[in-house]
């Protein structure tokens, strides 16, 4: 087996792997650490997180410029509505003609389509990016500091359906190539063709470069916990189905088993048990074992961590942590207010691996428990769900009863199956409505049959995210359940989902200024009244979502500079959306200890606790102690929302 | 004036205004459906919810329009029972 990332060749590198496990550190330390035997190696490391932290890695800051990080190494972190103007830009005016040759709408209509954004828009941009840059040939190294995993695996997905679309705009510009053919007998490509054509080929380029196990390496990282080598062992499945070489994986966190303190020691048995599943399962690869630091690996300390992980120096453990810090114990029950609300809709939110997931449901179960006369769903719109693990009890995309607790449900919301029994439920609407508004040019229906047959099996970006949203606004609708409770995805993608009801407001009034400047023309009674529905249901949801009484965002970090930095940007975002939100929690404290290496990670820890009570005056701060052991089941679910709610 | 000769004028008047009367009651039809037909009075609710929808209406103006609509609807079905 090769050592990590020894392949001279390398073009791409992919460091994906569930929130919290150590992506953007590996992918940070990895460009520093290429860079430097190969100082004629330019070298681009790129975030495609929506929630980035490469440059809070960096310690440098990088947004969505090409930023110099050292002589050769520069950062991105790409800002997808940034790029989809410059897009528009670029390429409005050919995609602009491209639909108007192709399909009913005129000029006017198109114009405003162009004026909205889309749902899934991360991904795409992501995707245009890298083939600008390959085009460019401008760096010979690109390293991709990915978000959690499951939109990662949309990300890669990408490409095969974009080709898609470009083959749909193809098609569409068929009929009027036949038009001008049959008209005046030849027909000359113009800016349209050429346009598709340098498409197909960047996207082709992609593809190529993605699945080249000579040039492109994937690799997962993940730390010695259940649900991250769960979340790899399913990306390591599904990259196989892309054709995507995996060759190495970094298990993070390894934590050294001669340790005196009962706090460490208990941690480090639970972590050596997981360890060995990760050696089992993924004995075929090259695992590369990280070690679990007393203090977090930013800036300067990114060195160190890329030549551990290259293997060119062994960790050494501090041997003593100077002057232990002064911590009081962690005061109790901060969030048993909650109980006092009537609340109908609680949403958990932060960046990955901060423990939304056990926070939420161990809330739930609680709130189940406290409050009987209340039916409560806890339930998940990440891709990469986490509450059957959680629960220790299978879920999925049905809502599931949590076996003990009589007034508690769990729901694990599949968009993507959504949005396949949606296509089949409305078969009928969704033909009338394309055949409606691609015909009536009276050339030949043989293109637009084509046409509505391609169309129809396309995926635009993001529907998946819109029929999750839907599923909880019908579920809302039906008043089966009291209280919501949704762990949601990580930071980035949450705020995605936070802001679709308002985008697809936004698109609902373009469809319905369509619908009413066509209605001599065509009747689309269903398809409206469909519509029509739709847009009530969202426009409940927001009335919902700012509703101080009935509704709360809860914030959940954890006391290191990339969980603080992540938790200004939600909170700004999520107070922008106008979305009630009072209590913040933070996660991981360590308790107070003897401990050297204990000490030191709280001493380090203190700071930002100190930081986030001075930013944030008007929420009340739950502070919650890193638990030796793990968080599943009923019972240690119980224990952690006693620490949370117990007075 | 003979009996024959009131029946023939009779019969020619009657000739000459009965496809009179049928237009005149062809247009009253067509009025009456494009006030009171139920798939008319359908689309126009439709309308109106959308411009409730897109904000073109306020909550006020669409309760009002849609009362006038729901009256409308009533007289047609009213109408229609009275045929």
């Amino acid at each position: 087996m090769s050592a990590f990332l020894a392949n001279p060749n390398l073009r791409l590198v992919i460091f994906g792997g569930k929130g919290g496990s150590g992506k953007t550190t590996s992918a940070a330390a990895t460009a520093l650490h290429l860079s430097k035997p190969n100082p004629q190696k330019r070298i681009l490391t790129m975030s495609t997180d929506p929630a980035h932290s490469l440059g809070d890695s960096f310690d440098i800051a990088i947004g969505n410029k090409l930023t110099p990080i050292v002589d050769n190494v520069w950062g991105l972190e790409i800002d997808s509505n940034e790029l989809l103007e410059e897009y528009k830009a670029r390429h409005g005016e050919v995609i602009k003609t491209i639909a108007d040759r192709g399909t009913y709408f005129d000029k006017e209509d198109v114009e405003d389509f162009f004026t909205k954004s889309l749902p899934g828009l991360d991904e795409v941009m992501a995707i245009i990016r890298i083939a600008d840059l390959l085009k460019a040939r401008e760096y010979d190294l690109i390293i991709l500091d990915t978000a959690p995993t499951g939109h990662t695996m949309v990300l890669l997905s990408l490409p095969e359906e974009m080709a898609r679309w470009i083959h749909l705009m193809d098609m569409l510009m068929e009929k009027h190539r036949y038009v001008m053919k049959t008209m005046i007998g030849r027909y000359k490509r113009d800016e349209c063709d050429e346009f598709i054509d340098s498409q197909t080929e960047d996207i082709r380029r992609v593809r190529q470069l993605l699945t080249d196990a000579t040039t492109t390496e994937f690799v997962p990282v993940t730390i010695p916990e259940p649900m991250s080598i769960f979340e790899i062992e399913k990306a390591i499945e599904t990259l196989k189905g892309y054709n995507i070489p995996v060759n190495s994986i970094i298990v993070n966190r390894v934590s050294d088993k001669e340790r005196e303190c009962p706090f460490c020691s208990a941690r480090s048995e639970q972590g050596e048990r997981y360890m060995q599943e990760i050696e089992q399962k993924f004995a075929p690869y090259n695992l590369v074992k990280m070690p679990l630091f007393p203090h977090q690996i930013r800036g300067e300390g990114l060195t160190e961590y890329a030549q551990i992980l290259f293997g060119e120096r062994k960790y050494t453990p501090p041997a003593k942590a100077g002057v232990l810090p002064k911590v009081t114990p962690l005061a109790k029950g901060g969030f048993s207010d909650i109980l006092k609300k009537e609340l109908n809709f609680v949403i958990f939110g932060g960046k990955g691996g901060v423990g939304k997931t056990s926070i939420a449901v161990a809330s739930a179960l609680y709130l189940a428990q406290h409050k009987p006369d209340r039916k409560v769903l806890a339930f998940s719109t990440d891709p990469a769900h986490a509450l059957s693990d959680s629960f220790v009890q299978h879920i999925g995309n049905e809502i599931t009863p949590i076996l003990g607790v009589d007034n508690l449900y769990a729901l694990e919301i599949d968009g993507t199956q959504l949005l396949k029994d949606f296509k089949q439920d409305y078969q009928d609407v969704i033909d009338e409505t394309f055949e409606k508004f691609l015909g009536g040019s009276g050339v030949d229906v043989r293109f637009d049959r084509e046409v509505l047959k391609e169309l129809l099996s396309v995926t635009p970006p993001g529907l998946d995210e819109l029929m999750s949203l839907r599923k909880i606004m019908e579920l809302m609708k039906e008043r089966d359940y009291d209280l919501f409770v949704l762990d949601s995805a990580a930071s980035g993608h949450l705020l995605r989902f936070l802001e679709l009801p308002h985008l697809v407001r936004d698109w609902l009034k373009s469809g319905f200024r369509l619908l009413t400047k066509y209605r001599g023309v065509v009747k689309l009674t269903k398809a409206t009244e469909l519509l029509l529905d739709l847009s009530r249901d969202v426009r409940r949801i927001l009335e919902v979502f700012s509703n101080p009484q009935g509704t709360e965002f809860v914030m959940i970090t954890i006391p290191e500079e990339m969980g603080v930095a992540e938790m200004g940007d939600l909170s700004a975002s999520v107070a922008n959306l106008k979305i009630p939100s009072f209590h913040i929690i933070i996660n991981m404290i360590i308790p107070p200890t003897d401990c050297g290496f204990c000490a030191a990670k709280r001493k380090e820890q203190q700071r930002y606790i100190q930081e986030i009570e001075a930013k944030s005056p008007d929420h009340t701060v739950v502070p919650i102690p890193l638990l030796p052991h793990e968080i599943r089941g009923l019972e240690s679910l119980s224990e952690l929302a006693e620490i949370m709610f117990g007075e | 004036m003979p009996l024959i000769t009131t029946y023939l004028m009779f019969t020619l008047v009657k000739a000459m205004t009965e496809p009179l009367c049928m237009v005149v009651e062809k247009i009253r039809d067509m009025a009456d459906e494009e006030l009171y037909g139920e798939d008319k009075i359908k689309q126009e609710l439709l309308e109106l919810q959308m411009k409730l929808e897109m904000d073109e209406l306020t909550e006020e103006e669409y309760a009002i329009a849609e009362a006038a609509l729901m009256e409308r609807l009533e007289e047609g079905q009213h109408r229609g029972g009275e045929e």
